[in-house]
């Protein structure tokens, strides 16, 4: 799965945007990263405030088998 | 027995950080020129025959929190806003702070708490979110908008917070404003209204009188604006696509647009941005009064690849987090 690493574009900025699910995301100085494909979404579309540190195909968690 | 002021009337509002956990802390309590958000519980008067000629027996099926408020724009309350109008919003600067308020999927949900006379009655809704906003000014008025909203959960019989006190910042008025229109200011645009609508939707679900979610679609931004009429440049550029085309043409005419509303620079203003606008209409007839002709121009803003660049509100004031 793709994982993303953000930080906000400016040392003082502080973006803010929400999940699918309304939960409030904030993206400032510190690196952000998340692999939600609707959080990815938003957070490419928002150049103007945040910049992409590293982009990269991880190994998709493994669920536990059920008995 | 002891009446209410109409005027005793106040109302909280708040971010949440997740949906189903209300803001008890409110940002702001603000002042109102008109409307409500109240409780709308759904009524079913029952389709069924009775053999009688009364009307049949009514239930209630549902409930939603939604209405539209009215209030002065000041920039401190327009921040929170337009952030949960649009969807997100980047805070940058160290003082006083600037606010970039951008579309996206999702929005925050919102907490109000609807304070009549302090204890007379106090709800307080939570899960709530803004489907439309308004912004409008016009010659000789103070700027207002209009915020529509759509929520879940109703609280009744609450405490009022009783903090903050309400914004001390002036509203804006219209001798604040520039227009900046195809890249040039006039001087002459009289009155604007510029709004954001994201298709919003109750979505009742399975979860009993409460609905399960509020949840966005589309979303657009289209606006008005009123012009002196003094030559024929606008009406042949909506006809034609250019400001001197004689013949009709399948051009879409677009400009950039800007609205600027500042009292004071840096730290007291709001800039609504359009990278483009297409014009939909110019509305033009005689006035057999005489007066001075002014021509309507329909606008809405124009997609863009960069969706911060379709619209966004840029806005200076000291707060430093939302």
């Amino acid at each position: 799965m793709l994982e993303v690493t953000y930080r906000n574009v400016d040392k003082t900025g502080r973006f803010q945007t929400c999940d699918e699910a309304g939960t409030e995301v904030v993206v400032d100085s510190k690196p952000f990263t998340t692999s939600d494909p609707f959080l990815i979404q938003e957070l490419d579309a928002a150049s103007h405030a945040v910049e992409v540190v590293s982009r990269k195909e991880v190994a998709d968690p493994v669920e536990p088998e059920e008995e | 027995m002891a009446g209410h002021s109409g005027q005793f009337y106040i109302l909280g509002i708040g971010k949440q950080t997740a949906k189903g956990t209300p803001q008890t802390t409110p940002k702001f309590r603000m002042r109102l020129t008109g409307g409500a958000v109240v409780p709308d519980p759904q009524l079913l008067d029952l389709p069924e025959t009775d053999s009688s000629i009364q009307r049949s027996n009514t239930v209630k099926v549902g409930q939603m929190i939604s209405g539209a408020i009215e209030g002065f724009v000041r920039t401190d309350e327009l921040g929170l806003l337009a952030y949960a109008a649009l969807g997100a919003n980047n805070t940058s600067g160290a003082g006083p702070y600037t606010h970039t308020a951008t579309a996206s999927n999702a929005s925050p949900y919102l907490t109000l708490y609807s304070v009549y006379d302090s204890t007379a009655l106090v709800d307080r809704y939570s899960d709530m979110r803004i489907s439309e906003f308004t912004i409008r000014g016009g010659a000789n008025q103070a700027i207002g908008y209009t915020a529509q909203f759509l929520g879940l959960t109703a609280d009744f019989g609450q405490t009022d917070p009783g903090t903050p006190v309400p914004s001390t910042v002036d509203p804006l008025v219209y001798p604040n404003v520039t227009v900046t229109l195809g890249g040039s200011t006039s001087d002459i645009v009289e009155s604007f209204e510029v709004t954001s609508t994201k298709v919003t939707e109750a979505i009742q679900g399975d979860t009993g009188m409460v609905a399960s979610d509020v949840v966005h679609g589309r979303w657009s931004v289209a606006g008005t604006m009123t012009i002196l009429f003094e030559t024929d440049a606008k009406w042949r550029l909506w006809l034609t696509g250019a400001t001197g085309g004689t013949q009709t043409s399948p051009t879409l005419a677009t400009e950039a647009l800007s609205i600027l509303i500042q009292r004071t620079a840096g730290s007291d203003e709001t800039t609504i941005a359009m990278t483009a606008v297409e014009l939909r209409q110019i509305g033009l007839t005689p006035d057999p009064s005489g007066s001075p002709l002014r021509m309507t121009y329909a606008f809405s803003a124009k997609p863009q690849a960069t969706i911060a660049n379709t619209f966004s509100t840029v806005t200076k004031n000291n707060i430093s987090s939302y």
